[in-house]
């Protein structure tokens, strides 16, 4: 018995390394709930694997075969929701504890005092000069999205695939307003 | 001498088995007989040099299968991955979007204030 529980302690610590925040065990309860629900869990052997069945192409195909080799995990959990109200803060608060200085710093943050308001916040992880980790916290009136890449990925890497692969068409930086489709 | 031969008498006499002792004693000594004979049965079939190559080709045909079918599996794996890595990049991208949107909202909420404010 006491062997069992190493070992699932063990295969647990081996699951939390690359992803190194924890999605509340309360998403078990919202999925229940919602009208829509979105799970991806690639660890760094899936991601691996997806590489190889990636083209070898050139453009846009070589660059996201080439983003996807310098991740280690991709984890994404959204849930959509028919009425506003069906996921208590906390439970946004308890992934944001995880992501706090000097590790994790908040690049974007939008918080509506507004009860039921739109709130996003982006946290970007740098290990020397570069963004090692992207983490998206998006809570809105009917849908709450986490999205939570380890790995080196820049912004500007998933704008350039827009318009290709499904990923929607974005402009990315300052005065890029206008472009937006 | 009359003492030791009743003992020799007594220790020696015969005693009837139990119940059914015979029936299961002849049951246990046929089914061990059958068991070893499917068993020679089966080598038997194998002993014959045709038959040997065809048990090889056998095997080799189910090693095939169970390769195929693991690289069948694996492709499945890699394309359902690269799926989710591209609904993955998908989402992403979307929330991007909704929170430079929500930026650009709160800039030109901040630019009309200012604006209200100069005049």
């Amino acid at each position: 018995m006491k062997r069992a529980i190493l070992m699932l302690a063990l295969a647990g610590a081996v699951w939390a390394a690359p992803q190194d925040i924890r999605f509340p065990a309360g998403f078990e309860k919202l999925a229940e709930k919602a009208d829509e629900v979105v799970t991806i869990s690639l660890d760094a052997d899936m991601l691996g694997l997806a590489a190889n069945f990636l083209s070898n192409g050139e453009g846009d195909q070589k660059k996201l075969k080439e983003i996807v080799k310098g991740l280690k995990g991709i984890y994404i959990r959204s849930f959509e929701f028919s009425r506003e109200g069906q996921y208590p803060m906390e439970i946004v608060e308890e992934i944001e504890d995880q992501l706090k200085a000097p590790e994790w710093a908040p690049v974007i943050s939008v918080r509506s005092k507004k009860k039921g308001g739109d709130n996003a916040r982006i946290y970007f992880r740098r290990e020397n000069g570069k963004i090692s980790g992207i983490t998206i916290v998006s809570a809105e009136p009917k849908q709450l999205t986490v999205v939570h890449i380890v790995g080196l990925l820049e912004p500007e890497d998933v704008a350039r695939l827009g318009g290709n692969f499904g990923i929607p068409d974005m402009s990315w930086g300052p005065g890029d307003g206008e472009g937006e489709k | 001498m009359d003492r030791l031969e009743e003992q020799l008498r007594r220790a020696l006499q015969r005693v009837e088995p139990p119940p059914g002792f015979a029936e299961r004693v002849f049951e246990r000594a046929s089914s061990q007989a059958e068991a070893q004979g499917w068993w020679r049965r089966l080598i038997e079939v194998f002993r014959a040099p045709r038959r040997r190559w065809a048990a090889a080709a056998v095997a080799g045909l189910v090693i095939l299968a169970g390769i195929g079918y693991e690289r069948e599996t694996r492709r499945r794996q890699g394309e359902l991955a690269r799926e989710q890595v591209l609904e993955a990049l998908e989402i992403t991208a979307e929330q991007f979007q909704i929170a430079r949107r929500h930026v650009q909202k709160l800039n030109a909420a901040w630019k009309v204030a200012e604006e209200g404010s100069e005049q």
